[in-house]
């Protein structure tokens, strides 16, 4: 049972490398550029995009998890640089005792700052913090020619909006700066407050939007994911305690192995259904990670789909109401004659990010799992897509096996801008997909 | 727990198991002095344990493999650390069995770096612990010296004897006071070994740092990483050749 072949998040996406190579830190990767024969190159952590975009079949991949360390860090201003290889996991350890973290958050911390780069991530604060890229102050990026450039909002302007949500085209990130947030206590209040249906659900966002930070929705599978909770939460004001947890995990990884979904599938109702009856609704306080990372105590779920592996659809619906698109995309879930396990929705701003291909933009953003029944679920997806297309939606391409490159192209016009800046010797399986390059 | 490490010195610290156990250390405002061959990545290594609690940290920049600088490096750390609690031994190269198996020149370059210059350190290290009467020095060494195989012999040979040499050692430095272990890791996902597939007996350098800070507090002799290396190896070794040769191991 081993490892062979680098695969995305969904398990979906398959694709060797001709090379591999881990940087020990960035003074590596020079070498690495100078040779002739490696083809295109493309930075991975740790392969926590569900689809193609970390993956460079017949390429060099570089591994850059073990460029991760912290440069410096200003205890006074909250600023941190490090390397590229720093996982969210690891500031939080670090960082949380002396009351600092990242302001914005993917929901795991498997996620490496190159990444989080990449394709500028955003948390359930979006409404709020806006996304990833609007916290960077500044990044290094390092091009196939040797070239190391600092970018930020003051320099290599265009560089650093085409680098942050650039899918890693742009050249190899290997330090960033940021600007972490300060907290007093690692606890954070919640509420769980159950909806009957959609127009519930977003009247309650409308109440709730403003006073709090954190926002999503679990949306009920059983009940055609228009039933659910709206989950709010934010930062408990009072001075608590700062110790970062260390939470015992629940290894699934040998599930990967099963021909079958069926023992997963069952977890995973087993899941929805704590969440309907069993989850204690109402105001409580509960851990910042148990609220901002709840499936990292599994650090493997995607194992929970065995072999086939499975599909997430994420996109983002450009009004953040009931309004007609989102009814449409959950009747076509509906009929699509495969169960979605995992439904969840956000809210985005309009706080703008500095990329140039970041993919929050303001309104509803919905994301749905299905087990990858092959030619049946392309088709459902496809379906999905078309709503997405006809309201003026965007796909997440961090989360994309499958979808046609004109829906790509179409959501994202800065697309002919973002190609003036891509390293040439940059690549990716998305990106050819994308392109038509075979 | 109050650690007994407070002070340490760490050659080859920018391998990946040196620097998660240096971030160990660190965490607990322990006194630190690098040696390694990358100064830039030494530099950030030291910012690195500065952001994570170090109370100091000193790097010096050599090629271990110029033994005559040896003297100097550990004269230079003794002044730094007033005599380290510990001294790690982490530096070492994998090389490519394929090359090397035909390479006379290769296979030498391996042996000066894993073997020879660990042997002309630890008889200067052992040295200057057996005077002081006290800390522990360790090395890490590799379950790949446990038996010759086809896959790796010649990593294999520069390992067999260091072992072989800490074993000796540990037995000198018996009476002294002064703790010598042989760590034996099993595969580690570093990038020493990019790009190999990745099987479950592999580990992480951070689960390995972690058990060796566990041995470094109290244990000495040989220590297997993770644990279940030790069985492992120990019917690895009894194991006739010729089902060694089937097996493909």
């Amino acid at each position: 049972m081993t490892e062979q072949v680098p695969h995305g998040w969904g398990g979906t996406s398959k694709g060797a490398p001709a090379h591999t190579f881990a940087p020990a830190s960035p003074g590596d990767l020079a070498p690495i550029f100078a040779m002739q024969e490696h083809g295109t190159y493309l930075g991975r952590g740790f392969g926590r995009s569900y689809g193609d975009s970390a993956l460079n079949t017949g390429g060099t991949l570089i591994d850059c998890r073990f460029m991760n360390r912290f440069l410096s860090f200003d205890t006074e201003s909250g600023v941190l640089e490090c390397e590229s290889g720093v996982s969210i996991g690891e500031i939080n350890r670090v960082l949380a005792g002396k009351g600092w973290v990242l302001p914005v958050v993917p929901g795991t911390q498997f996620v490496t700052i190159g990444g989080a780069i990449a394709n500028d991530v955003h948390g359930k604060n979006h409404v709020q913090e806006g996304s990833f890229g609007a916290h960077l102050i500044s990044l290094r990026l390092l091009r196939s020619n040797g070239e190391t450039l600092d970018c930020s909002p003051q320099s290599e302007t265009d560089l650093f909006a085409a680098t942050i949500g650039g899918l890693g085209l742009t050249g190899l990130v290997v330090s960033a700066k940021m600007q972490l947030r300060s907290l007093q206590s690692l606890s954070m209040d919640v509420n769980h407050i159950p909806f009957k249906d959609l127009a519930e659900l977003f009247s309650l966002a409308e109440k709730h939007l403003d006073s709090w930070e954190y926002h999503t929705a679990w949306m009920d599978p059983a009940a055609a994911c228009r039933k659910g909770l709206y989950i709010i939460a934010r930062h408990a004001d009072q001075r608590g305690p700062l110790d970062w947890p260390r939470s015992r995990k629940v290894p699934l990884g040998p599930m990967a192995a099963l021909a079958t979904d069926l023992p997963g599938r069952l977890f995973i109702n087993a899941a929805n259904t704590w969440y309907r009856r069993g989850i204690k609704k109402g105001m409580r306080q509960a851990s910042l990670e148990s609220v901002l990372y709840p499936l990292d105590r599994l650090p493997d779920w995607n194992a929970l789909f065995g072999k086939p592996g499975f599909f997430q659809h994420q996109c983002v619906l450009p009004k953040a109401d009931d309004s007609g698109a989102l009814d449409k995309l959950l009747t076509v879930a509906e009929n699509g004659g495969q169960p979605v396990s995992l439904a969840v929705g956000k809210w985005f701003g309009p706080r703008k990010s500095p990329g140039l291909l970041s993919f929050p933009t303001p309104g509803f953003s919905l994301a749905m799992d299905f087990t990858n029944r092959g030619a049946a679920s392309r088709v459902l997806l496809d379906e999905l897509d078309k709503v997405v297309a006809d309201c003026g939606g965007k796909p997440y391409p961090a989360k994309d096996a499958r979808m046609a490159s004109a829906l790509f192209t179409a959501a994202y016009p800065a697309l002919e801008q973002f190609r003036q800046h891509i390293d040439p010797q940059f690549a990716s399986d998305f990106w050819r997909r994308m392109e038509g390059v075979a | 727990m109050k650690s007994r490490i407070r002070s340490a010195l760490v050659f080859g610290a920018t391998s990946a198991i040196a620097t998660a156990y240096c971030r160990i250390l660190a965490a607990r405002g322990a006194v630190l002095h690098l040696v390694g061959r990358d100064n830039n990545a030494l530099q950030s290594l030291a910012s690195d344990l500065g952001v994570r609690g170090a109370s100091m940290v000193s790097i010096a920049t050599a090629d271990l493999c110029e033994i005559d600088q040896h003297e100097q490096l550990v004269d230079e750390a003794w002044e730094q650390l007033n005599g380290p609690d510990l001294v790690l031994l982490a530096h070492g190269e994998l090389g490519k069995q394929v090359e090397l198996e035909t390479d006379w020149q290769s296979q030498d370059s391996l042996i000066q770096t894993n073997l020879i210059s660990q042997m002309s350190l630890l008889t200067l290290l052992a040295d200057r612990f057996e005077q002081q009467g006290r800390g522990c020095l360790a090395a890490i060494s590799s379950v790949a010296g446990d038996r010759g195989r086809a896959s790796n012999y010649i990593y294999g040979a520069s390992k067999a004897g260091l072992s072989c040499y800490l074993q000796g050692l540990q037995q000198r430095m018996g009476k002294t006071g002064v703790r010598v272990i042989d760590f034996r890791p099993g595969p580690v996902d570093t990038p020493m070994t990019a790009g190999m597939p990745k099987g479950i007996l592999w580990s992480t350098p951070e689960k390995i740092a972690s058990a060796m800070d566990r041995g470094l507090e109290h244990r000495s002799g040989t220590l297997y990483l993770p644990f279940y290396w030790r069985p492992i190896m120990a019917l690895i070794r009894l194991m006739p050749n010729p089902l060694i040769r089937r097996l493909g191991i």
